[in-house]
């Protein structure tokens, strides 16, 4: 009650200020003048009484003052007056001030860039309900060496037996992606749109209702109605956003089904998550109940597929936790499940044991710690930054020390001096907030563009109120850590001292300060640089790979028959054929083959060789990855694969003929070390052996890194695709010269053999290597940047620090150089100087860097944390970029006429 | 007289403030004069100090200020405690009669 009197009454005051202090004034007076009529009757004259009550009682002036500045208004006051003043002093002093805004708005800039990349990416809640307690469950093999975080997939059987056993979770959801090609009844062209199979709980799991009608139930997944529920997306792009969608019909694969609801835009699920061969478009459109898989026979009892066998195992779960129980307490039941089912079912199980991440980590996945070490980088970006302004803002200080003496000589508190220089400081540093927002737009737009592909939710960034709060804190924070070493230090200073003896005496005494905080910035940059450096190394050591073939003149499609499941083999096999002899028939076409998989780039599990003839069974210690791959056509000579020994297959090798094989080098030195390979007969592992046939090697080809450019090749085996009958989905096409293969050729050519195949990727192999290599180049392009910036920012602070050096040694210079110093006798005065601040830097940075670029061991490729070319390279950087920020001022302080600068003391 | 009067103790200028108007009314220069006889010249108050309490005491609804003629024929504001104000003045009055002793119990204790 009496506080809110109080805040009125105030208010009230303030706004009636001027009639209030009228009044105040006439009470003053009154009381100054009665107090000196008192001094009069003991018979002063009126003058001596008025002056012995000033100095009793205080002046009317600075009475006032004092009662003045007890209220609010007058903190308000001060402040404005702190703020005009800075802006005043700002614009006096332009160079500084624009130098000023554009050194912290890139660091903010920087910044802010890369939180609202974090924020997108790492920070922001996923957008389900309660989305801390959703985790993802999956079957890892004790067996295998670094099995995959993200794709361990589950049997549905082991799914069931998990979510009658577990007591941590509330409930588990279970779904598979798969690719569907989609048209609406309008009959547009069909489209490749990627579609999931989920559980009836999957959508309550979620927490995320549909925006327009309905998820279906459990009755209707057991009938196998053919449902779907539709992305944001699709629904905006097949049907406009109308209502009208719910109930209409969708043929995807040829079969009709019914849409009966529509997700909001927000809902994404699953993300994409480190898989290469799903691009940004792949993202899951639609939502079909689990039973519905055309390619499922339904059997008898209705359940799924529930056969053990990992070939089979499709099936990704989701669970939500109960309110009270951790991740790591969910961890150790499943694990227990996982033994108990190891004991129940030894066959299948033996090995198996389960996995449980939080869903966002697992989304997150990989890209953690490159988020993490830019964030990091842009840090000390900024420390840098700041570093630089302070001392700009102390050698500003120096010029400005007079100006302050004269404000504590008339009565201004050490407080007030630093409030004012605290204000100026925090004025710039908004400025620079607001230009560093403007920045940090197109650096946003650029980390977007250059971000492999394969970052769950990037494309979600944008500059949002977190992001515009955060850049404002950092400014503010940014404030404190410039202006308060300026500060601290001018406020200190003894106003008599500064104003009888001039600047030159302070002067000096803030160069230490100086140059400690320019030794800070090399310091910082070097570790910037060095990291740099080891990445742009790394980087270029993975382009230098050979990949084993010929990624030139290469076109590479993915071709998927609109009905695969359904196609009998027969007719797939017949229109790879018929697309093959077609390709050759268009000129400047070299080669043209199909393959299974050009790549393998997800995390491979060991295998061997069921069996390999006169060989004893491989102890599953020496087991590595291994693969097989079918292709058809010509496919060796369209990669550009050399073939070292016998032959590639040919068109006898068909269904009826004994089974053949061509195997790569270091299969070939796997089984047969010194030997050659030819005629000897293998074998297929576990899932492959449904036939029992020996496997002739015909063919030995040379390396390829299908595992990913910076894996050592793995073990191949080629099989030919008219015997073995599987899809050999993607096409190579080599031309001979010139420009590869225009992608519409080949699309009307793929079409006109078949007009509802659905083509996707159709890309060159080089464009397939860049995206290979995209996350390198990224981490090369930004940490390259940011350390340039840094290297630019430790030459300005050098430059700045001598630059003052000079101006403020002009006298000294003079006199040296009327004593007779040479020219090269002053510039090696101020080199030493440069040398002693940047060279302590440059010892603790070393140091520094050492150790930082232990912590990026993980993340190199080709070269140690201590190559000797990064560090070298990044030192001389910087002891050059020193030296050209001394010369500049040296070669002024050479040009001193000494008669000139003599004059001045 | 002293030369250098005695700081008051901190938060005390407010009792003897109201102390002194419960009195009678008063303007401001009769409420120094008066704080200093009472004090017999221990307590002197400069000007600012003086206003910046009654000032506070006014908004705190203590105190009320009304403009008069004094007995020289010269306008000054007169301030006369308020219901609230006598109230405060026997609280705090009983409040630093126990402090007072709880010090001096201290002060003594060996």
């Amino acid at each position: 009650m009496s506080l809110l009197r109080n805040i009125a009454s105030r208010l009230r005051s303030l706004l009636e200020k001027k009639r209030a202090a009228g009044e105040l004034d006439e009470e003053l007076y009154g009381f100054l003048e009665m107090a000196a009529e008192e001094k009069t009757k003991q018979g002063m004259t009126p003058k001596e009484a008025l002056r012995a009550v000033r100095l009793e009682r205080g002046t009317l002036e600075a009475t006032k003052e004092i009662i003045h500045s007890a209220g609010w208004a007058f903190l308000l006051e001060t402040c404005w007056q702190d703020f005009c003043y800075g802006l005043r002093a700002l614009r006096k002093s332009p160079g500084f001030a624009v130098l000023g805004v554009l050194i912290l708005a890139l660091g903010i800039g920087a910044n802010t860039a890369v939180f609202s990349v974090v924020h997108a990416v790492l920070l922001r809640p996923l957008p389900y309900n309660d989305p801390d307690r959703l985790a993802m469950l999956w079957v890892s093999d004790t067996r295998s060496v670094g099995w995959a975080v993200s794709d361990g997939s589950t049997s549905y059987q082991d799914y069931l037996e998990w979510r009658r056993q577990v007591h941590s979770f509330q409930d588990l959801a279970v779904f598979y992606k798969r690719g569907w090609s989609v048209v609406t009844l309008t009959g547009e062209e069909p489209k490749k749109v990627q579609g999931a199979f989920v559980s009836s709980n999957f959508f309550p799991l979620m927490g995320v209702p549909p925006l327009l009608g309905r998820a279906f139930t459990e009755e209707e997944l057991r009938r196998r109605e053919r449902l779907i529920v539709l992305s944001y997306g699709v629904w905006q792009s097949r049907f406009g956003g109308s209502p009208e969608a719910l109930g209409q019909k969708l043929y995807i694969d040829g079969k009709p089904w019914q849409v009966v609801g529509v997700m909001p835009p927000e809902f994404r699920f699953p993300f994409l998550a480190g898989n290469w061969e799903d691009h940004i478009e792949d993202e899951v459109q639609l939502w079909a109940p689990l039973t519905t898989n055309p390619s499922d026979e339904p059997s008898a009892s209705g359940s799924l597929n529930v056969t053990r066998s990992p070939g089979k195992a499709r099936f990704q779960v989701v669970g939500r936790l109960k309110p009270t129980v951790s991740i790591g307490t969910a961890q150790n039941e499943m694990d227990t499940i996982a033994r108990r089912l190891a004991g129940e079912y030894p066959d299948s199980n033996k090995t198996l044991g389960v996995r449980v991440r939080r869903l966002d980590e697992y989304i997150a996945g990989e890209m953690r710690r490159p988020l993490l070490l830019l964030s990091l980088c842009v840090l000390l970006l900024l420390l840098i930054a700041c570093t630089n302004l302070a001392t700009l803002s102390l050698a500003r200080g120096v010029a400005r020390a007079r100006e302050l003496a004269v404000r504590a000589a008339i009565g201004a508190t050490r407080m007030r001096v630093v409030r004012q220089l605290l204000t100026e400081s925090a004025l710039l540093a908004i400025l620079a907030g607001g230009t560093g927002l403007l920045l940090a737009g197109p650096t946003v737009r650029m980390i977007v563009a250059l971000s492999p592909v394969n970052i769950p939710r990037l494309d979600e960034t944008r500059m949002d109120a977190a992001v515009l709060a955060f850049s404002f804190l950092l400014a503010l924070l940014c404030s404190l850590a410039f202006g308060l070493v300026p500060a601290r230090r001018f406020s200190a200073c003894d106003p008599h001292e500064l104003l009888k003896t001039g600047q030159q005496s302070t002067a000096t005494n803030t160069l230490p300060m100086q140059g400690l905080l320019v030794g800070a910035q090399f310091a910082l940059s070097l570790v910037l640089l060095v990291s740099a450096g080891l990445l742009i190394r790394s980087f270029v050591k993975v382009l230098e790979i050979d990949p084993g073939f010929r990624p030139d003149h290469i076109l590479t499609v993915r071709m998927l028959v609109s009905d695969p499941d359904a196609a009998p083999r027969g007719r797939i096999a017949d229109y790879y054929q018929r697309v093959l002899e077609r390709l050759r028939q268009i000129p400047g076409v070299q080669a043209a083959g199909t393959v299974s998989n050009i790549f393998f780039l997800e995390e491979n599990r060991n295998h061997a060789l069921r069996q390999v003839e006169g060989h004893p069974a491989e102890p599953e210690a020496n087991w590595t990855p291994l693969v097989w791959a079918q292709i058809g056509g010509d496919y060796f000579r369209a990669m550009g694969i050399p073939l070292l020994k016998g032959r590639y297959f040919h068109s006898l090798d068909g269904p009826g003929s004994p089974p053949v094989a061509i195997v790569n080098q270091t299969l070939a030195k796997r089984y047969w070390p010194g030997e050659d390979p030819i005629g000897k007969r293998l074998k297929g592992f576990d899932p492959r052996g449904q036939n029992d046939d020996w496997v002739t090697v015909v063919g030995l080809v040379a390396d390829m890194r299908s595992h990913g450019l910076e894996r050592a090749p793995m073990a191949e085996i080629y099989e030919a695709q008219a015997q073995s009958g599987e899809a050999t989905p993607n096409l190579v096409v080599r031309t001979s010269s010139g420009p590869v293969l225009p992608a519409e050729t080949i699309r009307a050519t793929l079409r006109s053999l078949d007009k509802g195949v659905i083509l996707s990727g159709i890309e060159t192999m080089q464009d397939v290597l860049h995206e290979q290599t995209a996350p390198r180049r990224f981490q090369a392009w930004l940490m390259g940047l940011f350390s340039s910036l840094a290297l630019l920012l430790a030459a300005a602070g050098v430059y700045g620090v001598i630059h003052y050096f000079v101006a403020q040694r002009i006298p000294e210079i003079g006199i040296r150089m009327a004593f007779g110093a040479s020219r090269t006798d002053i510039v090696v005065l101020l080199l030493r100087r440069a040398v002693r601040f940047a060279g302590t830097g440059l010892a603790v940075g070393l140091a520094l860097a050492y150790w930082s670029a232990s912590l990026l061991k993980k993340m190199l490729f080709g070269i140690t944390d201590t190559d000797p070319l990064s560090f070298v390279g990044a030192l001389s950087l910087l002891v050059l970029a020193a030296l050209a920020a001394t010369y500049f001022p040296a070669r002024r302080a050479t040009r001193v006429d000494p008669m000139v600068a003599l004059r001045y003391e | 007289m002293p030369n250098k009067p005695s700081d008051l103790v901190q938060g005390t200028l407010d009792m003897l403030l109201l102390k002194t108007l419960a009195l009678e009314p008063m303007h401001g220069y009769g409420i120094s004069v008066r704080i200093e006889q009472m004090s017999r010249g221990v307590f002197r108050l400069n000007a600012g100090s003086l206003f910046l309490a009654i000032q506070r005491l006014e908004r705190a609804g203590l105190i009320k200020g009304e403009w008069k003629e004094t007995e020289n024929s010269r306008r000054a504001k007169y301030y006369a405690l308020t219901e609230q104000g006598q109230k405060r003045l026997s609280s705090e009055t009983r409040e630093w009669g126990k402090q007072v002793a709880a010090i001096a119990r201290i002060l003594e204790a060996s």
